[in-house]
């Protein structure tokens, strides 16, 4: 087995023991498309997450932002043109936001809209469709990370997507 | 802000957690719950491509926008209710309109998943 490998089954096996508790976490979702919505609500409340905030209009969810405590956001950027972007830079100027998790989720896989969401401050890009595994996965590795970190790690989430940003 | 937010980390490695496979049922569980209402969901954004589509009155871009915010929205979902086939078009439907809309003809992002378990793999398979 190469050694690529041996780090991804280390990983899947601490993964196996872990616990996690979301239930006092607060989340926001920002996507103008209510099904969207849904179904991500429906997947992260059944990850325990109690607290979520959601958000069709950007402008609101920056408000809100703006007074309230959130742990993670969720964002798809591109259903707001620039302003998308826009609302990621943002947040990483703020001082309260500027380590939090963002996790992009999009059905924008274009590698210059990959691109374009890591440089704006975004921590993953999740493609659409996807499953509530891979969205745990990735939302569990972003958790893992002691804020925002850029450059490699060891951790063989980060050299996928170091494979994807190629 | 009221309070400081907290690291996400800190709700990781709790006693009273939940493992990821018990989170992974819980959630299959809430999707489950929700599927009338997404199915519903589902047949009213076809609903409204059928109609945007047919609707002269709105210039094409803003045709397109909409269109792609329909499909997104379908794209979200439809792999995960057993709509393969729907899900498969809204997909190319939605590239489609990436590539017009950006004039972008560079190669997709490959799936960043190795669990092949994605809806990405599911519409891809290789």
């Amino acid at each position: 087995m190469s050694v690529g490998l041996d780090i991804i089954d280390s990983w899947r096996v601490k993964q196996e023991r872990l616990k996690f508790n979301f239930d006092k976490a607060h989340a926001v979702l920002i996507d103008s498309n209510m099904l969207s919505h849904e179904v991500m609500a429906g997947i992260l409340g059944g990850f325990g997450f109690r607290q979520l905030h959601r958000f069709a209009n950007i402008g609101h969810s920056q408000d809100f932002l703006k007074s309230s405590p959130v742990e993670l956001v969720f964002v798809d950027p591109y259903r707001y043109g620039e302003a998308g972007l826009d609302f990621i830079r943002w947040a990483r100027t703020e001082p309260s936001y500027a380590r939090s998790p963002i996790i992009v989720v999009t059905g924008h896989a274009f590698l210059r809209a990959v691109t374009e969401a890591r440089d704006a401050g975004a921590d993953y890009v999740i493609a659409k469709p996807y499953s509530p595994s891979v969205l745990l996965e990735r939302l569990i590795w972003v958790a893992e990370q002691d804020g925002r970190k850029i450059g490699a790690t060891d951790d063989p989430m980060a050299h996928e997507i170091a494979g994807v940003a190629a | 802000m009221t309070s400081p937010q907290r690291a996400l980390s800190e709700f990781l490695n709790r006693s009273n957690g939940m493992s990821m496979d018990e989170a992974l049922d819980r959630a299959a569980l809430h999707l489950e719950s929700m599927r009338s209402k997404i199915e519903r969901g589902l047949d009213d954004n076809v609903a409204a491509i059928g109609a945007l589509l047919q609707d002269k009155s709105i210039d094409l871009r803003a045709q397109a926008q909409t269109l792609y915010g329909l499909a997104d929205g379908i794209l979200s979902v439809a792999a995960m209710f057993q709509r393969k086939a729907l899900g498969d078009i809204a997909l190319s439907l939605c590239d489609l309109l990436q590539v017009f809309e950006k004039g972008n003809f560079g190669k997709m992002a490959p799936c960043a998943c190795t669990t092949m378990q994605c809806g990405w793999c599911m519409l891809s398979p290789i």
